[in-house]
């Protein structure tokens, strides 16, 4: 079954429809939480949340976006909830008289994967939402600019001004170590 | 933080197709300037490792356990559509109630301006009714 298929079907009931569906996408879905938030357990349960949520909205999905757009929208949503959640949270746990811990990256780029890929995780924790979610959308998910503006809901000037003072912030966080949370 | 025009133009060229002008001065800048030639090699070193750091994916069995968290919770998509249908019809009602409002609204302030109120009829906003038209009604 293709996807129009797939997304009727499981709007009439069938299960394992939408398994296929959750099957196709999960790898996508991944992608913009593991880099929205990091690995982590609530990366997995953010992950199940959109597909939970794709599942309750069926009846309202008309298929004028495609499904990937659909669950990835919703996904970038969940997790700049869940950053702000840390934020409070750590504004909370801060203003009780912990100290702040500074935790900038290791600035070598390593030939590593794996510590490649902490550092760049490292690198755009640092940076505010706004900015993590357009370089995730555009250089990790491998949306283009104007499917990154449709998904975010902005202008497509908004986005590409976002993408460069993004990569901007990137490198100074990687250059210099700076450890200051959501610059 | 701003960033310089010639760097956005830099920026700008990694994710559109810029204007012949700009492409144009762009090239001519980094054909001038070795540090803006290094900036670019540097940028196009930081997305490809951004690039590079997508995900493997969820654990496994993560499909498994997203159908069984829909069990879960008892969703179910013949259940939804009766949801669906209640949110159709709180939406529509809202709609006419507000278009019913604003009607009524309008309304009033017609009568308001009607040039023949006279001043006791102005408290109940109707037209002057004398008491012999009421009495030559049918209802009589």
């Amino acid at each position: 079954m293709n996807e129009t298929e797939l997304v009727e079907a499981a709007r009439n009931g069938d299960q394992e429809a939408f398994h296929s569906l959750v099957k196709q996408y999960q790898a996508q879905v991944a992608a913009t939480v593991i880099g929205m938030l990091g690995r982590g357990p609530e990366a997995e349960d953010i992950g199940q949340e959109t597909f939970l949520r794709f599942y309750k909205a069926l009846p309202r999905f008309r298929g004028d976006a495609k499904v990937g757009t659909y669950l990835t929208r919703i996904a970038v949503n969940l997790c700049i909830n869940e950053i702000r959640r840390r934020q409070r949270r750590r504004r909370f746990y801060f203003s009780n008289g912990e100290s702040k811990m500074t935790n900038a990256p290791d600035r070598k780029v390593s030939n590593n994967p794996g510590e490649s890929r902490n550092l760049v995780q490292q690198g755009l924790k640092k940076l505010a939402p706004k900015f993590r979610s357009v370089l995730v959308l555009r250089l990790i998910d491998g949306y283009s600019t104007r499917e990154t503006a449709e998904i975010l809901r902005l202008p497509t000037g908004t986005v590409l001004s976002r993408l460069a003072r993004a990569q901007e912030k990137f490198k100074r966080i990687l250059d210099k170590g700076d450890g200051h949370e959501n610059m | 933080m701003k960033i310089c025009k010639i760097k956005k133009l830099l920026y700008r060229s990694f994710d559109e197709d810029l204007k012949e002008k700009d492409r144009q001065k762009l090239e001519a800048a980094l054909a001038q300037d070795p540090d803006l030639r290094k900036e670019k090699a540097h940028i196009l070193q930081q997305r490809r490792l951004i690039t590079e750091s997508r995900s493997e994916g969820f654990g496994p069995g993560f499909s498994r356990r997203v159908m069984a968290r829909i069990s879960e919770s008892g969703e179910t998509a013949v259940r939804n559509h009766i949801q669906l249908a209640y949110e159709t019809m709180t939406y529509l009602f809202r709609r006419l109630a507000l278009v019913g409002a604003l009607a009524v609204f309008l309304l009033l302030a017609l009568n308001l301006t009607m040039k023949n109120l006279s001043p006791e009829n102005e408290i109940f906003y109707a037209s002057a009714v004398t008491y012999e038209e009421i009495q030559n009604l049918p209802l009589f």
